[in-house]
């Protein structure tokens, strides 16, 4: 156990000092208080006014995204370190010469990679809550329902980044995971669900299609579970086998991070 | 019992034989020597033995047991060619980094952490970022992380790298106290002098092959060669002891001579005093590690 936290340890003392990892937390900061700045009692959106249950579920999915997004940044900044940052750096030979399996070296560092982006996108959360309780005079904890049930979108772009940066060279895993992000919103929107049943489509294209629904990871998915389930929206049981989806999705990336990883000669 | 026991240890790089059926054991309280030059195998065969990187054939026993049970390591402390420090943080914080790796205790780690900084003097300095500290700072730091667990086994690439003259004897002290102790060492150095000082015995290995082992006072000892000094040189000394077997320099008072199978110095002894000269000293000529290294890597070519 100590040896575990020993790695956390290690690992926390790195991207503490981190100039990246302050950057991205000032300008999460600033975007979250930024967009307090326009939370009032009456809102208008398409020009249509929003007022009370309305308007904190407006508020609340606003938060979600801002808070989200800036810890899915993170998670990318932090996952393309977590297994080759020491690997880089040589260091990975003084850790390794020490009685620590490389699975237990790995886990440590993707619990650390989790638990920052994680708690990134709390404080974050925290603050909108706090400015939206003072502006809009509400009492609602639901929004940390939906953070939540976010975890796992953290959890799965740390390890999906992971893996791609023990293939890839660091700054391409960085970018293929944040343009995987970016897909997941395509993926994530029921253009391609939609496309997938509709039967005017070729067998083929729907199989790609299916294809890319299962490779690509639900990271938007899940994100809209997190908000019908914050907002009290109906979730269909399709949408929940979304959340096996990202949980399967998970599984396989930390089978995989192991596996390679366990390989690897430094 | 052994610590370190290899068995036809091969390393291979795609086409590379980076390690060829090298063989050795380390037993307990030794010090053995890794020589070679760049890229002969001394750091391959380090990297082996912490499972940094896998054999393509051949067996490593670390205590008698198999050198994959990770739970080993405790008992090994290892110092890199060039140690890759989290040059992010404090020199007394790298170090209680190491301790928790290692699984020591709060109280053990503080204590053996303020021991090792007020050991490598660098206790002063122990709040000083190792980004800060100069390149001899950093190597004791390197050092000092490797002794923390007190390990059985030390693993030393290069221990005096970068360090001036006090502090090499200063570890080399060390390794000798640990070594005293039971601990064994397996030592590659470029610095040939030290190695006659620190090592019992010594492989040398060229392009994985191992060209020669053995203790380093028979290494350094030249067949049947001895020193002679005497009171006065005469040259019918020469006429006699060619008897017996060769000169092969003569530096003034000072012979060298060679004898022939069958020889021994008692026969230079009588020889020199029949001539009524006195003999100062007689020992066993010994050359330089460097010489004989340079000497069996040129051979092997």
């Amino acid at each position: 156990m100590i040896r575990f936290c020993g790695i956390i340890y290690g690992y926390f003392s790195y991207i503490g000092r981190r100039k990246t990892f302050y950057l991205v937390l000032g300008l999460g900061v600033l975007f979250v208080l930024i967009s307090g700045c326009f939370y009032s009692e009456n809102i208008t959106i398409n020009q249509r006014l929003i007022q009370g249950e309305n308007l904190i579920k407006v508020v609340r999915s606003i938060t979600l995204y801002l808070s989200i997004f800036w810890g899915m940044i993170l998670g990318i900044l932090i996952g393309i370190s977590t297994a080759t940052g020491e690997v880089e750096n040589r260091h990975i030979e003084l850790v390794l010469s020490k009685p620590i399996t490389r699975t237990e070296y790995i886990l440590a560092r993707l619990l650390t990679a989790f638990i920052i982006s994680f708690s990134i996108t709390l404080v974050m959360s925290i603050i909108s809550w706090v400015i939206y309780t003072l502006r809009l005079n509400v009492f609602d904890l639901r929004i940390f329902l939906g953070i939540g049930i976010s975890a796992l979108d953290i959890a799965l772009i740390v390890s999906f980044v992971t893996l791609i940066s023990l293939i890839l060279p660091r700054l391409l895993a960085g970018f293929v995971g944040l343009m995987t992000y970016f897909f997941s919103f395509i993926t994530g929107i029921d253009f391609l669900k939609g496309f997938v049943l509709s039967e005017d489509v070729p067998t083929f294209t729907k199989i790609i299609a299916r294809i890319i629904y299962i490779i690509v990871p639900p990271f938007t998915n899940i994100h809209k579970i997190a908000n019908s389930v914050m907002n009290r929206d109906m979730v269909s049981r399709g949408e929940f086998s979304n959340l096996i989806h990202g949980v399967l999705y998970l599984i396989i990336c930390l089978f995989l991070i192991i596996s390679i990883f366990r390989r690897k000669e430094f | 019992m052994p610590l370190i026991e290899t068995y036809n240890l091969s390393k291979r790089y795609g086409d590379i034989l980076a390690l060829n059926n090298l063989c050795f054991k380390l037993e307990e309280g030794e010090s053995l020597a890794l020589l070679g030059r760049n890229g002969a195998g001394k750091t391959t065969t380090m990297k082996l033995i912490l499972e940094l990187i896998r054999p393509t054939s051949g067996t490593i026993k670390v205590i008698g047991r198999d050198h994959r049970d990770h739970n080993l390591r405790r008992e090994i402390g290892y110092l890199p060619e060039e140690p890759a420090l989290p040059m992010y943080a404090k020199a007394k914080n790298a170090l209680l980094y190491y301790g928790m790796l290692l699984g020591l205790d709060r109280k053990t780690r503080n204590r053996r952490v303020d021991e090792l900084l007020h050991r490598m003097g660098l206790y002063e300095d122990r709040n000083r970022m190792l980004n800060e500290y100069s390149r001899g700072m950093q190597q004791r730091v390197a050092f000092a992380q490797a002794i923390i667990g007190e390990p059985k086994i030390l693993i030393l690439d290069e221990p005096t790298a970068g360090l001036d003259p006090i502090w090499r004897k200063e570890i080399r002290s060390i390794i000798k106290e640990m070594t005293n102790s039971g601990c064994a060492a397996l030592i590659s150095s470029h610095i040939l002098a030290e190695i006659e000082l620190e090592c019992d015995r010594a492989i040398i290995i060229d392009k994985g092959n191992t060209i020669k082992e053995g203790k380093i006072d028979e290494l350094i000892s030249v067949g049947r060669q001895y020193s002679v000094v005497v009171s006065e040189f005469k040259r019918g000394l020469i006429t006699g002891i060619e008897k017996i077997g060769k000169v092969i320099e003569i530096d003034g008072n000072k012979l060298r001579i060679e004898l022939k199978p069958g020889y021994s110095p008692q026969d230079i002894i009588e020889i020199v005093n029949k001539k009524k000269v006195d003999i100062v000293s007689i020992s066993i000529f010994k050359v330089a590690l460097e010489d004989i290294f340079s000497e069996l890597v040129k051979e092997k070519k």
